[in-house]
């Protein structure tokens, strides 16, 4: 290591000036990156559901849609119909949007004394304003399903505007383009905006907004924390500056290997901050250290007694994240470990080159003042009060582990799942309210696909998509589906034999000719009349309905498909399903694995596999607090905090590593076991403790975001830094005690 | 209706005279000299072929017959494909619309307030069907000259129902046929345009093909006229709801 040191110090000026061109070409990247707020777009391009789903939606003109709610305090007015043309108009000539619907175009079959009407629901040209038309209006279009709850909602104070926007276009410059064109339109009505593009187009908003605001703010925390720590320049100054170039590298990577940001990339900024800081921060420590003591080779010193446990501590964190990439089945999941592991690695190659070439030339200017002893005296008389207490009451201390450990086993099976998109805006945020409208007023918005193909002119194929119709129907989460059978029994009604499916070819086929061009059947049928939809609106999100649903239909498209006709599922339950499914698969395999190579890496240090286990305890009681907490007090595991155990894994051994290498080297140092366990507390309680407050500082910043999980990512990784701290401070003493083990020294002599 | 697509089918069933063309002056004598060379003839048949194609660029080809007497009398029947051969539209005075269907084997009326939508998937509306006089629906103004071409913007008359806000006329200055047209939607936007191919038989001239384009929708309908006749005398029996189910 004082090699490494010396030849860093002798080739200071060419570090100094790769690290400038570096952060100057990724610099330049990073203003490219792309945000892509899609959770379910994130998935392997082998998944089948996947595949089907994009394959409807290009060839049955988009999946999404933009729906725009109005509410009123009557729909059935001559102004509010007019309101809802316009907006319609107003939609149909946004570039990207493939159709819109809405009360004032609606298709409208039925047949009345004047004949057979195949036409609008209300003639735009023509918007009924006497109260005898209106009232007749209100009547109908709220005794058809087809209208009730799908456009306007059963108390008649609200109704939707759907436009469906086309796959493969830019569906936030839609978004804006939708917005845009309808402001200033229906002065004293609201609009509300929901679907999947203003979701996704919002979440794209916050998640800029946030790295902005976020980013910052954390920058200004972390300085703080230094300041208050160090007190002199170098103490502030280098720390972030080796931080913010790590940050610049990992975001110019990714937008220069064309990887964008997404929900959980991020994160890595604050990630950075709080974890790259703290090897810095040691270095810095170190230094001011032996500077203290002598200024004359002090910085040598330093290098040559730090590098070691700071790659170590990065090593684990970085197992921490290396997890996901090989635990997780989301690509999401995968990029976010392997771009925090990039990041760590940019951190720990600028700590340990970066730092010393630039205080180098610090100490040759004279720049470096010399640091002040730090009083250290409430956390001294912290860390006595712990190491006092736990030698005196370890079956106190054991009982109320063992308490917390009770009731985290009981906090875990209260766990939540969420899969919902909408679970990640702030109550007061615009689209969330207008989702909660949409679902309050509405039925759902989500849509369940069965694709029907073989022969669908047939009776026979339209029989079958009836009953995939009354199939789905059974389910009160199903409250309304539609396919071309609905289209071709009502025409049959109308030409007055009765609403079924004829048994007879020639009429089905003549019925189609005349839905022929209404756009509504490029939505249900694609054009060589192989394939038709079977869409049905689910209305709950809720997980167990999501595993209801895909069992139920993955059953029911099995047993319908024969050699004439194949049924397939999919759709956005089926989806936020495989979500929630791989959300508890990357949860259980990263855990796994994290714990497991944390566990391999201790027992190397140590040569001993049961001594790897037993560091490793306080950090598996860590993550049962966590999840006990998480159930506790209703945090669910989404896409953001199914991070947070693997996370804690890898952050969170450090203490432990700490404090064993310090009981390691007081016994070589020849003291006995006893008192090896009580001094290591106090003196790497210390360290442990600062070091937990930055941390937990750093990620607590993320309770200013904007969007919920990172909130409450924030939140719970500053609460496993504190447990993961106490619990290896005042676990790892009796555990030690307990066995009588004796441990090596992982961390080399340090002066 | 959509005065704009009258535009587009004033020719199809009616018929132009060639007249010498004098120096027009006004947007409105330009009007009139085109209701001038609509000559109504007595009837007029003829095979149509039309080819659909979606946004996707999938093609659908029809074929009909049209019998056409006076300016309200019309009826349409699908001969191709086989599956839609004997569906038959006809129209008669005072917007009564009937539809035939063969495998249901009866006829059934169609709302009158219904004009407004596509005529049998294809981009041309039920009223683009219609005739009207151009004097009667539009005003019109002089928007530029381009050699021997006028190009007119025609704004529906008060009163006038109309899918559009206005429509622009590329209009021939020595035949007064349009050779263009272009209709815009009520937010202004370009929603339809209609390009023709003008063929002349004995004193009348007929649209030998309309492309017709829907902007909106992304498709297009290319329309094509053949087997041409004029006056043949056609009986009143042919424009009836009997002769519908009789076939």
């Amino acid at each position: 290591m004082r090699k490494f040191a010396s030849f860093i110090l002798r080739i200071r000026y060419v570090v100094l000036v790769l690290v400038a061109v570096i952060t100057l070409v990724l610099g330049y990247f990073v203003k490219d990156i792309q945000v892509n707020p899609d959770v379910i777009g994130y998935h392997p391009a082998g998944d089948r559901a996947a595949a089907l789903f994009t394959k409807i939606g290009r060839e049955f003109g988009g999946n999404d849609m933009i729906i725009v709610g109005i509410e009123g305090e009557d729909v059935f007015t001559y102004e509010m119909l007019k309101l809802v043309r316009s907006v319609t108009d107003s939609m149909r000539t946004v570039k990207g949007i493939s159709s819109v619907t809405s009360l004032t175009n609606v298709l409208h079959i039925r047949s009345s004394e004047y004949g057979i009407e195949i036409g609008r629901l209300v003639d735009e040209f023509n918007i009924p304003s006497e109260p005898a038309a209106l009232e007749e209006l209100r009547q109908y279009a709220l005794s058809e399903r087809m209208y009730r709850g799908t456009l306007v909602s059963e108390d008649a104070t609200a109704t939707l505007v759907i436009g469906r926007v086309l796959d493969g276009t830019e569906q936030n410059v839609i978004v804006d383009e939708v917005k845009s064109k309808l402001e200033g339109l229906g002065s004293g009505n609201v609009f509300y905006f929901g679907g999947m593009p203003v979701i996704l187009r919002e979440l794209s908003s916050v998640i800029v907004g946030d790295l902005l605001f976020i980013g910052p703010l954390a920058f200004l925390f972390i300085c703080l924390v230094l300041w208050f720590g160090f007190r002199n320049p170098q103490g502030v100054v280098l720390p972030l500056l080796t931080v913010a170039i790590a940050i610049v590298w990992t975001m110019g990577l990714m937008s220069l290997l064309g990887y964008e940001l997404t929900l959980l990339t991020n994160l890595i900024p604050v990630i950075l901050l709080a974890v790259g800081s703290a090897y810095a921060i040691h270095v810095v420590n170190r230094f001011n250290r032996e500077f203290f003591e002598s200024p004359e080779g002090a910085l040598q010193r330093a290098i040559s007694s730090i590098a070691l446990p700071v790659i170590l501590a990065s090593v684990t964190t970085m197992f921490g994240f290396l997890s996901f990439i090989a635990g997780s089945y989301l690509t999401m999941i995968i990029e976010f470990g392997l771009f925090t592991v990039i990041g760590i690695i940019f951190s720990l190659v600028l700590t340990l080159t970066f730092i010393p070439a630039l205080l180098s030339i610090f100490v040759q200017k004279g720049w470096v003042r010399k640091p002040k002893k730090v009083q250290g005296r409430v956390i001294d008389s912290i860390t006595t009060g712990i190491t006092t207490w736990v030698m005196a009451h370890p079956k106190k201390l054991i009982a109320v582990w063992v308490v917390m450990i009770l009731v985290s086993l009981y906090g875990i099976t209260l766990i939540e799942r969420r899969v919902d998109l909408m679970d990640y805006f702030r109550q007061e945020n615009i689209v969330k309210k207008s989702e909660q409208l949409l679902r309050d007023k509405f039925t759902g918005s989500m849509p369940l696909y069965v694709k029907v193909s073989g022969d669908i002119q047939s009776p026979d194929g339209l029989r079958l998509m009836e009953k995939t119709q009354e199939f789905m129907e059974q389910f009160d989460y199903i409250p309304y589906s539609q396919s071309v059978a609905d289209l071709i029994k009502e025409m049959n009604d109308a030409m007055g034999e009765g609403e079924r499916i004829p048994d007879n070819r020639a009429m089905i086929e003549q019925l189609w000719f005349l839905l022929d061009g209404q756009e509504i059947m490029s939505q249900l049928v694609n054009f060589e009349l192989t394939e038709g939809l079977v869409i049905g609106h689910v209305s709950s999100i809720d997980f167990q309905v999501l595993r209801e649903i895909e069992e139920n239909f993955s059953e029911f498209t099995k047993n319908n498909t024969d050699e004439n006709f194949t049924v397939e599922v999919t759709g956005v339950p089926i989806f936020f399903r495989r979500l929630d499914d791989s959300i508890i698969q990357s949860q259980t395999y990263s855990l796994l694995i994290a714990m497991a190579l944390i566990i391999l890496v201790i027992s190397l240090l140590q040569r001993s596999f049961l001594k790897g286990i037993i560091s490793a305890i306080p950090i598996a009681i860590t993550v049962l607090v966590l999840f006990g907490i998480m159930g506790l007090t209703g945090v669910p595991l989404d896409i953001a905090t199914v991070l947070c155990g693997s996370v804690t894994i890898g952050i969170g051994i450090d203490y432990a590593i700490h404090y064993m290498s310090q009981v390691g080297l007081s016994l070589r140092r020849g003291k006995n076991l006893n008192d090896s366990i009580t001094s290591s507390i106090g003196i790497t309680g210390k360290a442990i403790l600062i070091n937990m407050v930055s941390v937990s500082l750093g990620f607590a910043v993320l309770l200013f975001s904007n969007l919920v999980p990172m909130q409450r990512f924030g939140f719970l990784i500053a609460l496993t830094m504190i447990t993961s701290a106490m619990a290896s401070l005042t676990l790892l003493p009796l555990l030690l005690r307990a066995t009588g083990m004796t441990f090596r020294n992982a961390i080399p002599k340090e002066n | 209706m959509k005065k704009a697509f009258f535009l587009i089918f004033l020719p199809l069933l009616a018929f132009f005279v060639l007249i010498p063309s004098t120096a027009a002056q006004t947007a409105a004598e330009i009007l009139q000299r085109m209701d001038q060379v609509l000559f109504q003839p007595g009837d007029q048949t003829s095979n149509t072929r039309m080819v659909l194609t979606d946004r996707n660029g999938n093609e659908r080809i029809r074929e009909a017959t049209i019998w056409q007497k006076g300016s309200e009398k019309r009826l349409f029947r699908f001969t191709s494909p086989a599956s839609e051969a004997g569906i038959a539209f006809l129209s008669l005075p005072n917007d009564m619309m009937y539809l035939y269907l063969p495998a249901f084997g009866r006829e059934r009326r169609i709302a009158a307030h219904l004009k407004n939508q596509n005529f049998a998937g294809t981009d041309f509306t039920y009223e683009d069907l219609e005739v009207r006089k151009y004097t009667e629906t539009y005003s019109g103004r002089i928007l530029r000259t381009e050699g021997n071409l006028i190009v007119l913007e025609l704004t529906p008359l008060p009163g006038i129902r109309s899918d559009y806000s206005r429509t622009v006329a590329t209009i021939n200055r020595q035949t007064f046929l349009p050779e263009k047209t272009e209709a815009f939607d009520r937010g202004g936007n370009l929603a339809k345009s209609a390009v023709y191919t003008w063929e002349r038989q004995g004193n009348f001239w007929y649209p030998q093909e309309i492309h017709m384009s829907d902007h909106r929708r992304g498709s297009s309908t290319r329309m094509t006229m053949r087997d041409v006749r004029f006056n043949t005398n056609l009986s009143d029996n042919i424009f009836t709801v009997r002769n519908l189910t009789s076939f």
